[in-house]
């Protein structure tokens, strides 16, 4: 009996050293990050590194008052929230239809929605890249809209069709019954109901907009740069400083965490979408 | 279909059309011709584009045999490692939730933060990757100046961000399980390691199928990493087809001939895609 | 009535004083900025352009003409640049040429030759502008067939940096002035903390390709046979190149720094700054960052030297950029106005002290008292050396500088950065390479 408790008693201490190592395994290299932000750069290459050290907010500082961050951090902020919001609303009607309808091209219409997200970005550079140099859409930050709206409502579809499923049926009945007309037990019972998964959904397309990097290196220039591509231009072009990177980097990072902490609950659901069955 | 469906539907299915399906026949057509960036004309060459790609382009199939080689081993890691811890948080309750925070983050980061902290956790001259190697006795090698080790640096950034998102979903999956052939399991008298391989192994299996497919297709998209850390080098020993395309399309200019390119990209994820789903539907994985 | 009449002629007045102020306003405005006169200006973003938007009040105080300055990034200028001049260039009034895209723009004839403003004793005083002051390396790579289409506006070269505390350790008494002797010195350096030697390994646009064609040439070897005669035919394999291939790949990878086989210049300048390597040959613009007093572990430890010398020759890096006027410009001699200004010593000596620029054009700027007080780099060596390799070593091409050159660095860029990482022999890599070359060459028409 005694053998089988320490035996016991061992799995679960090595479980949670594994748990443990892998945790930092993950965490580490963020943590990493932000010393180097808040590390001169010759503290920043000591080998072996100081653990203890003296904070400096010089790089954070420079970031906004020199290098302009907040105009860039302005403009992720613009198309995040402008795909999001379209995205929303062109695709959550979309997946509640294709939660509720009970018609026969169901199935091909949804896998087709999804095959859109297959398909690979660099696949629209040309096109888009072509079409934009023609209509003067190059370095705007609609056109940027536009494009992260292609493969994200997509995502929308998939990820809000699986919140909506999770509403019962009968919950809508009930409101026919009582006199209610289609739309607006969409808008009165359904969609309040579905508000955290809105949230998520709206979550998740935000985090995808924010990030996108490949897009918005190749569309814009000047004005309507984002903030993921002016932290690679800190890296490529302005001096060796790793320590602005490495602020500009942690500040573009800290909206993402934010809203994703926040929706945390949600989100298996948001992305698994209709691969999971309650 | 009831008139709300449809006028549900068709915003979605409009913008979809223009901004996807358009673009694709557009890039199938620039494929057949021979367009470049710098204006000039574009003549219809048929299928010279693709021969020239399949029989003339070393460096094509570099970027195809890169491609599957970055794939197969972020994937790989990725499935191994994220099984296996998501195995261990399911029985430790108290444990769970506040993990899941944490794992939570390398998930979100943009994959160009990504990439710059691998670049330099991966800078021989910089304590990261290589000072951890010393203390434990192991000499670091110059990662991005070798093929091989450059090839490690993406598929390891590349798993680390992307392995929770593994875990997670193969938790839900783990703790949407029955738990009556457990039960029974147990009474039987099975062990441990019997459990999992005869009954929690089968009955994750389409979650695994499912969360690898949707992996591999996502690798297949890898370029902030690319571009920040080894930007396809040394040589081309990290340039898989989509670096390569893009670079054809703007360093070179020639826009018919990446689009064939992307072409042969279609056919190929097209292909994997069909083996992969069709594996996933002998397994169940796919409805 | 009386009110009614008070009333009207108070409005009245109000209207004439009104229209007065009005008028007034008009006309004062009218004299501040000439309405006619503006000047829009197009510069690339750099260092020395950084400190233009400070001082181009100067400029439209002397001449009263209003100017609209337009500083864009490095990353796509050209081709945001010639989207413009393709369509009839009169939307900018000076532009600034980058070296990539000089020779292109002058073929297709996109920018005005100056030759005549500078000759034209009217338009141009010559005392005050002083021809000969212009680094004579940078006017002979500007000048395409005796015409002149830019003043040289950034010039970029190559110097070695070494530190003169580990040669000491040595005892090594002078830097290298040989590719040969270089090796030998690095042997003897070369620790696995400190690595010998700190250049570019990287396959990108300005990695490798940066540096090494000072070894390749100075071996003898070419990229393609005779850029200055046309001749495009491309022998990137010959015998002399794969020796220089050999040479710089054996340096880096034996005697490098850690990370020097695949390092871009941000690795390089890093390293050297933070003391982990020797001997640095790279850009000298970037002194003020290798000695940035913020960020340096070897301030005062650093000796600078032109770049070594191969069998054959010595051929420093370059590129030079400039100013130029396009072609559809109306007013052109209001644009040289401008391009006369900035690129005057007064200016450029006002921006070098202000701004901290080095890649200055002048020989004069380069050697005043004031400016070689700032960079006093090496006790004045720095200066010394970058205005001996400007004046005396500098050849009037550096890369084949065809439309071409970009799709031609990055072959070649892959090709040295496959022998850099062991992956491919000097042979089979530049064979591979010259191969794809001679494709390009072929397909742009050259032969």
């Amino acid at each position: 009996m005694r053998v089988v408790q320490f035996q016991r008693r061992l799995m679960l201490v090595m479980t949670a050293c594994i748990l443990i190592f892998s945790i930092l395994t993950f965490l580490y290299p963020v943590y990493w990050l932000l010393t180097v932000s808040v590390k001169t750069q010759k503290e920043a290459f000591k080998i072996p590194p100081s653990w203890i050290f003296q904070p400096i907010f010089k790089h954070y500082i420079k970031l906004f008052a020199q290098a302009n961050f907040f105009h860039y951090f302005l403009n992720s902020t613009i198309v995040s929230f402008g795909t999001t919001v379209a995205a929303l609303g062109i695709g959550a009607p979309a997946a509640y239809a294709l939660s509720r309808g009970k018609f026969k091209s169901k199935n091909w219409i949804l896998l087709a929605i999804l095959g859109t997200r297959m398909a690979p970005p660099i696949l629209f550079i040309i096109p888009f890249f072509i079409l934009y140099a023609k209509l003067g859409l190059i370095d705007t930050r609609i056109g940027l809209i536009i494009v992260f709206l292609s493969f994200n409502l997509a995502l929308v579809v998939w990820s809000m069709h699986a919140f909506f499923d999770d509403i019962p049926l009968n919950l809508e009945e009930a409101a026919w019954i009582d006199g209610a007309s289609e739309m607006q037990s969409f808008t009165k019972v359904v969609l309040p109901l579905a508000s955290p998964g809105l949230a998520a959904t709206g979550v998740l397309c935000m985090i995808l907009t924010w990030n996108e990097f490949l897009f918005a290196l190749i569309l814009t220039r000047v004005n309507a740069v984002t903030a993921p591509v002016a932290v690679v231009r800190f890296a490529s072009y302005e001096a060796a400083d790793w320590g602005l990177v490495a602020a500009g980097s942690i500040v573009l990072t800290l909206p993402v965490l934010f809203f994703s902490l926040l929706v945390r609950r949600y989100l298996t659901r948001g992305l698994l979408g209709g691969a999971l069955k309650g | 279909m009831r008139k709300m469906e449809f006028w549900f539907l068709i915003p979605t299915l409009l913008t979809l059309s223009l901004l996807v399906a358009l673009p694709v026949f557009y890039v199938i057509y620039q494929s057949f011709t021979d367009a470049t960036l710098l204006g000039a004309s574009s003549n219809f060459v048929g299928l010279t584009n693709y021969a020239e790609l399949f029989f003339n382009d070393s460096r094509f199939w570099n970027s195809v045999r890169v491609t599957l080689i970055l794939s197969a081993g972020t994937v790989t890691l990725q499935l191994l490692i994220g099984l296996g811890l998501a195995i261990l948080l399911h029985h430790e309750f108290w444990f769970t939730r506040v993990c899941r925070g944490f794992f939570l983050v390398p998930m979100v980061l943009p994959p160009i933060v990504v990439g710059i902290t691998w670049r330099l956790l991966f800078t021989p001259i910089m304590p990261g990757i290589n000072y951890f190697l010393s203390v434990v006795g192991i000499e670091g090698p110059s990662w991005f100046g070798d093929a091989a080790s450059a090839k490690w640096t993406v598929i390891v950034a590349n798993a680390w961000q992307w392995t929770p998102f593994v875990i997670l979903m193969l938790l839900a999956g783990l703790q949407s399980l029955p738990t009556e052939p457990y039960e029974s399991a147990l009474i039987d008298g099975a062990s441990k390691w019997q459990i999992f391989k005869f009954i929690t192994l089968p009955l994750l299996k389409p979650i695994i199928v499912y969360v690898g497919i949707y992996r591999v297709v996502e690798s297949l998209k890898i370029f902030a990493l690319i571009y920040i850390m080894t930007g396809g080098g040394p040589g081309t020993a990290t340039e898989p087809m989509n670096f390569y395309m893009w670079q054809t399309a703007f360093s070179s200019y020639k826009v018919g001939y990446a689009s064939s390119i992307v072409g042969m990209m279609i056919i190929m994820i097209v292909c994997i895609v069909s083996i992969l789903v069709g594996y996933g539907r002998r397994t169940g994985a796919i409805r | 009535m009386k009110e009614k009449q008070k009333k009207r002629l108070v409005g009245m007045v109000v209207v004439v004083l009104v229209l007065l102020i009005g008028f007034c306003g008009f006309f004062t405005s009218h004299n501040i900025y000439a309405a006619d006169k503006k000047l829009n200006v197009l510069m690339m973003h750099a260092a020395c352009s950084k400190g233009f938007p400070d001082l181009i009040g100067d400029f439209e105080q002397k001449t009263g003409v209003k100017v609209n300055l337009m500083l864009s990034p490095a990353k796509g200028y050209d081709t945001k640049a010639e989207l413009e001049l393709a369509a009839g260039g009169g939307a900018y009034d000076v532009i600034w040429i980058t070296w990539r895209a000089y020779r292109r723009w002058v073929k297709k004839q996109w920018v005005v030759a100056i030759n005549d403003y500078i000759e034209n004793p009217k338009l141009t005083d010559p005392k005050e502008f002083k021809f000969d002051d212009f680094l004579s390396g940078s006017i002979r790579a500007l000048t395409i067939e005796g015409k002149l289409y830019g003043l040289p506006i950034l010039n970029a070269t190559q110097i070695m940096y070494y530190r003169k505390d580990i040669f000491a350790e040595y005892g090594i008494t002078s830097p290298p002035r040989t590719w040969k002797g270089l090796l030998e010195i690095a042997k003897k350096i070369h620790t696995p903390e400190v690595g010998a030697v700190a250049m570019r390994g990287s396959r990108a646009r300005g990695g490798v390709m940066w540096p090494f064609p000072q070894v390749l040439y100075s071996y003898g070897g070419r990229i393609t046979k005779d850029f200055l005669n046309d001749d495009m035919h491309p022998v990137f394999d010959g015998p002399e190149a794969v020796e220089a291939a050999k040479y710089y790949a054996n340096l880096l990878r034996n005697f490098g720094f850690k990370g020097a086989e695949s390092a871009h210049w941000q690795d390089v300048v890093s390293a050297m700054q933070q003391g982990k390597a020797a001997i640095m040959i790279d850009g000298h613009p970037l002194a003020g960052q290798v000695l940035d007093p913020e960020k340096s572990t070897v301030i005062g430890k650093i000796g600078f030297e032109i770049v070594p010398r191969g069998p054959v020759t010595r051929w420093p890096a370059f590129a030079c950029h400039a100013l130029g006027i396009p072609k559809g410009v109306k007013d052109k001699e209001l644009s040289w106005e401008f391009v006369k200004w900035a690129r005057s010593s007064e200016t450029q000596l006002r921006n070098a002290l202000m701004h901290g620029e080095t890649a200055l054009t002048r020989k004069s700027v380069l050697l005043n008292p004031k400016y070689m007080e700032m960079f006093n780099w090496g006790n004045g060596e720095f200066v010394y050396v970058v205005t001996e390799t400007f004046d005396k070593w500098l050849q009037p091409f550096y890369r084949p500088m065809t439309p071409e050159w970009g799709e031609v660095e990055d072959i070649c860029g892959i090709a040295m950065s496959k022998i850099l990482a062991g992956e491919a022999s000097a042979e089979e890599a530049l064979r591979e390479a010259n191969k794809k070359l001679y494709k390009v060459y072929k397909e742009a028409g050259y032969y």
